[in-house]
């Protein structure tokens, strides 16, 4: 036996079947190709209504069991397939005959489809094989490591919260970085990603080159994720359920959980006792790991159904989708209900009309606190009294505030405090303390309050689509979006430590709706040798956004959650606002000879941000591309089956705005006026308070990208990949820069320096193995970016933080990557001797350290500050590995991260910081020398990670019993995400790809902030897959 | 081709479409409608009014816990108060404790916030007075009066906080950077803020006590005067004429506070409770109401002032912290009620307090005018002095007659009626007694005072955009 | 196929190397600048500003001096006639009045140094004395200004209160002249004079009636200076005395006003007369 048919055996074993071979004689042969008459090596030959088979091997020869009568099957993918009935013959010679049609695989580009044979730009297609059955309640989290330059983060990690997307690197500067996002041909705002149902998904196509996005100009700067849902097809009405449950747990952090032992172990090891702090703490014999209160984990569940068909005219696609996902925080909870409907007929044979909609509910409860804030809370303290730790509370001191504590209620730190450990009472003052904050218990904090988002979201589209003449065809497309958001947020009684005076109930209602037309002419020929597909057209886009809100307060309990319910109403406003952009657009695709491929486009963007004399931009894209495998002198090369060389250059440009105003986000060009009151004499007055600094000259923000690649089949593409290498630039970039606050402002608008991302991307597939029931595949994908600030112009060198509270510093640094962490470089920490409290709340930590002299003048200050690292990943990669074996397929990724560090604050809450301005005793030595932790690279830390994405296993019923069961398929499924999790080792906090934003501050040039953030989720999940 | 043409006639619904689409008058350019567009806007002497109005929104701040708001005159006992030796942090928490032990650090967000919040309301007073063109003749020197007073009055705080400080007058941009990062000598600061309130004062009349007024301006010129040592005549003649205008003491010092807008009142920062328009400085300097868990706690020291000088005042000036007896609370200002002083509160929210701010009131210029007659020396028999500084005591049941007045004595007279209203520091400063004073209150404390933490630090913030053309004050990395 | 499982392994390998090779940096924790990695930009700058003690007794010898120094770690105080200090800011007891060097010295780690020095002055306050305003042409001679010129009224003149007084050689209280006031009662005597503010005074003056016609004569002192019209003028008056002792047309009559000056540092004398004529003369002014 061969290598090959060994490893089969091999996985038999693992597969735990066995096969039975069969006596019979050896026939030995070749297969080569009808044209070039060469070998073809991986070929599947097997013998029919059979489990075995054989593949051949490098030089196209193959030797396989059979006996007369036998039918064998000469199968290879992009040829047509063979049978012969054996009868006798040796050796057996087959010639197979390449299939055009399979190498002309159809890629969907912006305004039309494409051969992917020709395509000069750099696009990757992602069909939906099993993604539905990856266990998340979004698509885009299902994408994860699908795409090279594509990297997607769970930021935020609460249930239903979105990733953030970014395509080859932070492509816009401005805090906007996610792809525009295009569904079945219509420009669908970002946030549709939550509704989608992944089952209707037919496949993705990304846009990573200027050159290929630039037909979406100004919405292209980031990319675009073209999604192409499912369309019925001609025939029976196919029917479709999945299903799967998930159970989803927390990635904990071991460096955040301390028990009350471990503190009293480090203190007895170093001072020999105990303090009474420590003793009462193991009193109360509490030892509260927070991070299993506060990561409950959960459920998440998903139903689809889906109906396709249609008739020679028309076609119909319609689907049901439930997700309900519970989410690893206490009380985050997410629910989706969609509904899709996709009609496509053709009128007469020259008219044809389609009709797309798809309204969806989401409900999602929300974790209505910070991780951070819940992990600084001491182990001692339980969550709620019990009849052992009831017998501590104080009722004496703060004026007896919890005499009448009862079990059951929520324990509060103060209630500790003052307990005399002598008489073992507490005492009302003087006895010993250990709370360190006054706030109410951390878990009453998020089960207290009630905030949910309801979003309520249509989309829906009508296309007329004429066919002029055979080759010229006008299409048509007036769609839109409408979604409205009810936000609302309620404070109970027991969440805040001020009880009833604090309740509050918050409402926001919101609404935006989004109307677009597209009206092309497209024209598609084949004159000889060359073939022309065109397109021109023009597009309109309008927004209208409007949103009002009231706050009230002067509960006295929790019974009544109404506006009607309290005494005042403290807050209420409402507002407005409007976007438009206005687009014509041409693009020509040419092919010679199928060898050498042109593509041109421009196209000009109206916005109605900016002013009127930088209204108008300008999109030019030219990209061109020589397949070479189609070239005489590689016909007789028979390792190369593809090979194609490609160009691309192209601009995009970048309209998005991100200031904290949704005002001055829109109307930048003017210089706004709102509304202020004021207390005076006679009561409240109304007042006008400008708003921000105009910018008249505020003008797009442009990204040029050249791009050559190339993509690659070798020996009968058992090896196949692209290779792309992209140097992106965006100069103006729309900033919100800060300046100067003597200007009445923080922050202004302006088109500032220019950012450089280049890179590598490789995306690899090969046929490892490939025979009627055993194959393997692998894909290797892998980029590598580096981001780099070309220039700053005045603002070089400027450093800004995010929080005037903990005012942690970044610099701009031409070039540095466009924001690097900067601060003071940790020489050693402070002896625990030196500390006021070394073993109080936290063993052990202090919120101080000492830096190093960097110019050694004896002095620490700004000139001690440097670089401490950068929040920009160097290499993302991933690696699938598809096994199918008969009914069995396998599959697992791993995803990787390397090169980023983060700026992880969480530790600065954790370990007793921010707890007093100053922990060190006063005779601690060099005190000028020692900062805060926050302003050190102490809190820098490396935020790579392997992970070991998703795991697959299926199994699908063999059609002999499916068909007794009277359905087509039935696949059973189980699969696992993030099962393994690996971080760098100084990393401490629960999730590397944990980002926080404050809205407003400038996310890109402040980038890498982490406040804990919420864990990586550990899923589990089982499905069912059935098609009748 | 013909045929081509019929078919494109066939596409009107199309075209149709899009015509619905771009007829809009101008697709391009919607206009805003839930905001105003200054360009046009200042037209009447209402808009003015209006941008009138908007300074004192930016005086009296928001009402948040997001340290990156303006939180104007709510955070500036942190820099004042906390920074004398009559109050402190509860339990030294967080950077606003800092200022009790002289550890004040550039990136402090209370100093950064302070300084942003003033040059805001500098800027919101620039803002008037660029647009005075559109104010009626009659007017118009009340405008502008009303104005230069407010931004004097900033750059008067600015000025003694910070020290050198940029000199904005007039509305600046992005590009004006010569002006952000340039320090102005505090005499040239001082400059503008005597002949802004000159102006106020030839412009304003008594009318109001939560606007600018004319005995406010006058009020806060003497203290100007007073605090350059220069101009006594001057600031005594000031301080007669506001004692001229019917000003007259609140016969309860209670009242002074818990009867808003009364007789004492010259200026005040309103506000309304359970409002947007409300404070929260007040639920700060309660045992853990507001975010911190209590700062603006009284020291020792000033207790032991208070039960010595106090007289009256001492029982409404600081009172025992129920819920941590060996703590004491101010009394001044309390948003709650306080049944054993008889204080009532009709707010719900403490955080959302309605008691206003008293910037100056007649108590502060009658001391200023024994100042003023005083003149730099060590004492004073001068019967017009003595009056005045009799007025004061006999309303805290001081009634024994006082027959000279020395510096020391006025100093300590101004601490006890004055106490946690953010003039201590300043008092010390003025009499030339800081250093002493503080140096020995923070070495009793464990504080590490120096002379140059009689100034805050320049914003860190504001030095870091300023590229290096922005200079610390001394005693700050 | 061995080849093309080899090819694949190899590829694989090739590329997960080339990566790795080219991000090899990246995979272990970025490491910042050390210690002593750049060059001090700022040298120490010594500085320092100083105040008197206010205050009884011997306060006024007692200094207190900031330290206004930058990137310095160490100081280093020398004061003239003894006496050095370490501290950051110090404080000095000079031994009495008299100029004394004071030198601080500013140190950083790199040992490099800033010297900056001062002399002071120091001398003890003494309570101001109230001026004694100097009352020119006091009782109406002629030369009797700075330099012997004068007409022993052009110090008293002020047309817009009314007209110059005229000079009569008797009768007269001192000297060879006196002021003449005649009984249309337009003409007066004006004099500005600069006093110490909240001061008492006693302007002393001699005066006489004729005594055809009741009368008076009238000596007022006003607030401040500058007067310019009679009626606001009499307005500011702080104190005045009217005369109305007409027992003697020859003989004179002294009369002291006493008055405190108030806000004022500067007054004014102004006299007016009504009904007869009147004379006066030899003014004198004392504090008390």
């Amino acid at each position: 036996m061969n290598q090959k048919t060994k490893l089969i055996l091999v996985f038999m074993f693992f597969c735990g079947v066995t096969i039975f071979a069969q006596d019979s004689y050896l026939l030995k042969g070749t297969v080569v190709s009808a044209v070039e008459n060469a070998p073809l090596p991986g070929v599947n030959v097997i013998i029919s209504n059979t489990s075995s088979g054989v593949s051949t091997d490098f030089d196209g020869n193959y030797q396989i069991q059979v006996k007369s009568g036998d039918v064998l099957l000469f199968s290879y993918i992009g040829f047509v397939s063979q049978s012969v009935i054996i009868d006798n013959q040796q050796p057996l010679t087959i010639s197979l005959v390449e299939d055009a049609s399979a190498l002309d695989e159809i890629v969907v580009i912006g305004y039309g489809t494409q051969k992917k044979s020709h395509l000069t730009g750099s696009i990757s297609k992602v069909v939906n094989e099993d993604l539905d059955q990856i266990a998340v309640s979004r698509v885009d989290d299902a994408l994860v490591g699908q795409v090279s330059g594509v990297n997607i983060q769970a930021t935020e990690g609460e249930a239903g919260s979105a990733p953030t997307i970014t395509i080859r690197g932070a492509g816009s500067i401005t805090g906007n970085s996610t792809p525009l996002i295009v569904v079945d041909g219509l420009v669908v705002d970002s946030d549709y990603l939550g509704s989608l149902d992944m089952n209707d998904v037919k496949s993705f196509e990304v846009l990573k080159d200027a050159a290929s996005s630039s037909i979406y100009g100004s919405r292209g700067a980031n990319g675009i994720i073209m999604i192409t849902t499912k369309e019925g097809k001609e025939g029976d009405t196919k029917f479709s359920y999945n299903t799967f449950v998930g159970f989803k747990e927390a990635r904990h952090s071991d460096a955040y959980t301390f028990s009350v032992a471990e503190t009293a172990a480090a203190e007895e090891a170093a001072t020999g006792s105990l303090s009474d702090r420590t003793l009462y703490k193991q009193l109360l014999n509490a030892n509260t790991n927070w991070q299993d209160v506060i990561f409950d984990g959960g459920i998440i569940s998903s139903h689809s159904f889906s109906a396709r068909g249609g008739g020679k005219k028309t076609k119909f696609s319609t689907a049901l989708n439930y997700v309900h996902d519970e989410g690893v925080l206490l009380t985050d909870d997410y629910k989706k209900y969609a509904i899709k409907l996709k009609v496509d007929t053709k009128l007469t044979d020259k008219l044809s009309f389609g009709l797309n909609l798809s309204p969806s509910i989401t409900d999602r409860r929300r974790f209505d606190g910070s991780t951070h804030d819940i992990l600084r809370q001491p182990s001692w303290l339980p969550v709620y009294l019990d009849a052992n730790n009831i017998q501590f509370v104080n009722r004496l001191r703060d004026g007896g505030k919890y005499a009448d504590a009862q079990i059951g209620d929520y324990a509060i730190q103060r209630m500790f405090d003052d307990y005399d450990l002598n008489t073992g009472m507490p005492i009302e003052t003087g006895g010993t303390d250990i709370s360190n904050t006054s706030n109410t218990n951390p878990a009453a904090k998020i089960l207290e309050r009630n905030r949910t988002d309801d979003k309520f979201k249509i989309f829906g589209s009508v296309y007329g689509k004429y066919d002029i003449t055979d080759a010229l065809s006008f299409k048509s497309t007036v769609g839109g979006d409408f979604q409205s958001t009810k936000r609302r947020r309620w404070q109970g009684v027991q969440s805040n430590r001020n009880g009833a005076s604090a309740a509050r109930l918050d409402l926001f209602n919101e609404t935006r709706a989004h109307m677009s037309t597209d009206n092309y002419f497209s024209y598609d020929n084949f004159i000889g040798k060359h073939e022309i597909s065109a397109i021109g057209g023009f597009a309109a886009e309008k927004w209208k956004f409007g949103n009002d809100f009231v706050a009230a307060n002067g509960y006295e309990s929790d019974k009544l959650q109404t506006i009607s319910a309290a005494t005042t109403i403290i807050e209420f406003g409402s507002e407005e606002y409007k976007k438009s952009l206005l687009s014509v657009f041409v693009r020509v695709n040419y092919a010679f000879d199928d060898k050498y491929l042109f593509s041109a486009s421009i196209r000009r963007d109206g916005s109605s941000v900016f002013g009127s004399n930088f209204k108008y931009g300008n999109f030019p894209a030219f990209s061109a591309g020589w397949i070479v495998s189609n070239e005489s002198f590689l016909e007789n090369v028979d390792a190369v089956t593809n090979l194609k060389l490609r160009m691309s250059y192209g601009f995009t440009g970048n309209d998005v705005l991100d200031t904290n105003s949704n005002q001055i986000d829109r109307y930048p060009s003017y210089s706004l006026i709102g509304s202020s009151t004021s207390v005076l004499d006679g009561g409240l007055a109304n007042g006008f308070n400008p708003l921000n600094i105009a910018n008249e000259d505020l003008q797009w923000e442009r990204l040029r990208e050249i791009n050559p690649g190339v993509d690659f089949g070798f020996f009968n593409n058992i090896i196949s990949g692209s290779l792309d290498y992209y140097e992106r630039t965006s100069d103006q970039l729309l900033l919100n820069n800060p300046i100067s606050s003597t200007t009445g402002f923080t922050e202004a608008l302006v088109n500032l320096g220019e950012v450089k991302n280049s890179g590598i991307e490789l995306e690899l597939r090969t046929r490892n193995v490939s025979t009627e029931n055993f194959s393997w595949n692998t894909t290797l994908i892998a980029s590598k970016n580096k981001n780099e600030l070309i220039d700053f112009a005045d603002s070089n060198g400027q450093i800004q933080s995010v929080d005037s509270k903990r005012a942690a510093e970044w610099i701009n640094l031409e070039g540095n990557p466009i924001s690097s962490f900067y601060g003071w470089v940790v020489d050693r920490d402070i002896p625990l001797e030196y500390l006021s409290n070394p073993y109080h709340p936290i063993g052990g930590q202090a919120q101080d350290v000492y830096v190093k002299d960097l110019n050694g003048d004896g002095l620490i200050d700004d000139e001690d500050k440097t670089i401490l690292g950068n929040p920009y990943p160097d290499l993302v990669w991933s690696l699938t590995n598809d096994f199918k074996f008969g009914p069995v397929d396998f599959s697992f990724m791993f995803q990787g991260s390397h090169g980023a560090e983060v700026r992880n604050v969480a530790d600065q809450y954790i370990f007793n910081h921010f707890n007093s301005s100053q922990d060190f005793i006063s005779t601690t030595p060099d005190q000028g020398f020692i900062k805060q932790k926050i302003f050190t690279n102490s809190i820098i830390q490396d935020a790579s990670y392997v992970a070991l994405r998703t795991v697959n296993i299926g199994y699908t019923l063999p059609s002999s019993l499916t068909s007794k069961l009277k359905i087509n398929k039935l696949r059973l499924y189980m699969t696992g995400q993030n099962l393994l999790y690996f971080t760098a080792d100084n990393y401490t906090g629960f999730n590397p790809e944990s980002i926080y934003h404050q809205s407003g501050s400038q996310l890109s040039t402040t980038y890498g902030y982490q406040r804990g953030g919420s864990p990586i989720n550990k899923t589990i999940s089982f499905g069912l897959n059935v098609e009748f | 081709m013909k045929n081509i043409i019929k078919h494109i006639k066939k596409l009107n619904l199309f075209v149709i479409a899009i015509a619905l689409f771009s007829c809009s008058e101008d697709f391009l350019s919607p206009a805003p409608t839930s905001v105003l567009n200054a360009a046009t806007f200042f037209e009447t002497e209402a808009d003015l009014e209006a941008a009138l109005i908007n300074m004192y929104d930016g005086i009296q701040g928001v009402n948040s816990t997001q340290s990156n708001d303006n939180h104007g005159i709510q955070v500036e006992f942190y820099l004042t108060e906390m920074r004398s030796d009559n109050t402190r942090t509860k339990s030294s928490e967080g950077e606003a404790a800092q200022f009790e032990s002289y550890s004040v650090q550039p990136t402090n967000g209370i100093v950064d916030d302070y300084y942003r919040s003033f040059y805001n309301v500098i800027f919101r007073a620039n803002t008037v007075l660029a647009h005075l063109d559109v104010a009626t003749p009659e007017n118009l020197s009340k405008i502008e009066g009303e104005a230069k007073f407010v931004r004097a009055y900033a750059y008067f705080n600015l000025v003694r906080l910070y020290g050198d400080i940029p000199l904005v007058t007039s509305v600046i941009s992005t590009g004006d950077t010569d002006v952000q990062f340039t320090r102005v000598s505090t005499s040239n600061i001082y400059d503008l803020i005597e002949t802004d309130l000159s102006t106020a004062i030839g412009g304003l009349d008594n009318s109001s006590k939560l606007r600018a007024s004319k005995a406010a301006a006058q009020s806060l010129l003497a203290k100007v005067y007073l605090t350059q040592g220069t101009n006594y005549t001057e600031a005594q003649q000031l301080c007669e004429a506001v004692m001229n205008s019917g000003f007259m003491l609140e016969p309860n010092f209670k009242n002074v506070f818990y009867n808003e807008l009364n007789n004492e009142i010259i200026f005040a920062i309103g506000y309304q409770e359970d409002s947007a328009d409300s404070q929260n400085f007040s639920a700060e300097w309660l045992n853990a109401v507001g975010r911190s868990s209590g700062v603006n706690y009284t020291t020792a020291d000033v207790r032991i002032a208070l039960d010595a000088l106090g007289g009256d005042r001492t029982l409404y000036s600081y009172r025992v912290d129920t819920d941590q007896p060996t703590q004491f609370q101010v009394v001044k200002y309390l948003p709650e009620e306080d049944t054993a002083l008889g204080i009532t509160s009709t707010v719900t929210d403490r955080t959302k307090a309605g008691n206003d701010w008293i910037v100056i009131r007649y108590a502060d210029v009658l001391l200023l005018h024994a100042e003023a007659i005083l003149a730099g020396g060590n004492t004073t028999t001068a019967q017009a002095a003595l009056d005045s500084f009799q007025l004061v005591r006999d309303r805290a049941g001081l009634t024994t007659p006082v027959t000279e007045i020395t510096r020391q004595g006025l100093l300590d007279e101004r601490r006890a009626e004055l106490a946690f209203e953010n003039h201590r520091l300043f008092d010390l400063i003025r009499f030339g007694e800081a250093q002493n004073v503080l140096s020995a209150f923070s070495t009793a404390t464990g504080g590490s005072f120096n002379a140059t933490d009689l100034l805050l630090p320049i914003p860190q913030r504001e030095i870091n955009l300023s590229l290096g053309q922005l200079s610390q004050n001394q005693g700050y990395n | 196929m061995k080849i093309q499982f080899k090819n694949i392994i190899w590829l694989l390998a090739f590329v997960l190397i080339a990566f790795t090779v080219q991000s090899c940096e990246d995979f272990e924790q970025f490491e910042p600048a050390g210690a002593n990695s750049k060059a001090d930009q700022t040298p120490p700058m010594a500085s320092f500003s100083y105040s008197q003690g206010q205050g009884d007794g011997e306060v006024w010898k007692d200094y207190t001096f900031a330290n206004l120094s930058t990137s310095a770690t160490t100081y280093m105080w020398e004061f003239e006639g003894g006496g050095t200090s370490s501290d950051v800011d110090a404080e000095f007891t000079f031994p009495g009045e008299g100029m004394y060097a004071v030198s601080l010295t500013a140190f950083d780690a790199l040992g490099v140094v800033s010297v900056f020095s001062d002399v002071i002055n120091v001398v003890e306050p003494e309570e101001p004395e109230a001026i004694v305003p100097e009352i020119l042409e006091a009782s109406f001679e002629d030369n009797s200004l700075a330099g012997g010129s004068g007409d022993g009224r052009d110090s008293w003149r002020n047309s817009a209160l009314g007209g110059v007084i005229q000079i009569t050689s008797s009768p007269v209280q001192n000297g060879s002249q006196a002021a003449k006031f005649p009984s249309a009662g337009d003409r007066i005597a004006y004099q500005e004079l600069s006093v110490s503010p909240n001061s008492d005074y006693v302007l002393t003056y001699y005066y006489t009636l004729k005594t055809n016609n009741p009368g008076s004569v009238t000596v007022s002192v006003l607030a401040d200076g500058g007067h310019a019209d009679l009626a606001t003028a009499l307005a500011a008056k702080i104190e005045d005395f009217e005369g109305t002792d007409q027992t003697s047309s020859s003989n004179y009559v002294q009369e002291n006003i006493s008055f405190n000056t108030g806000a004022n540092s500067v007054i004014s004398i102004l006299i007016t007369n009504q009904g007869e004529e009147a004379r006066v003369d030899n003014f004198s002014i004392a504090a008390q």
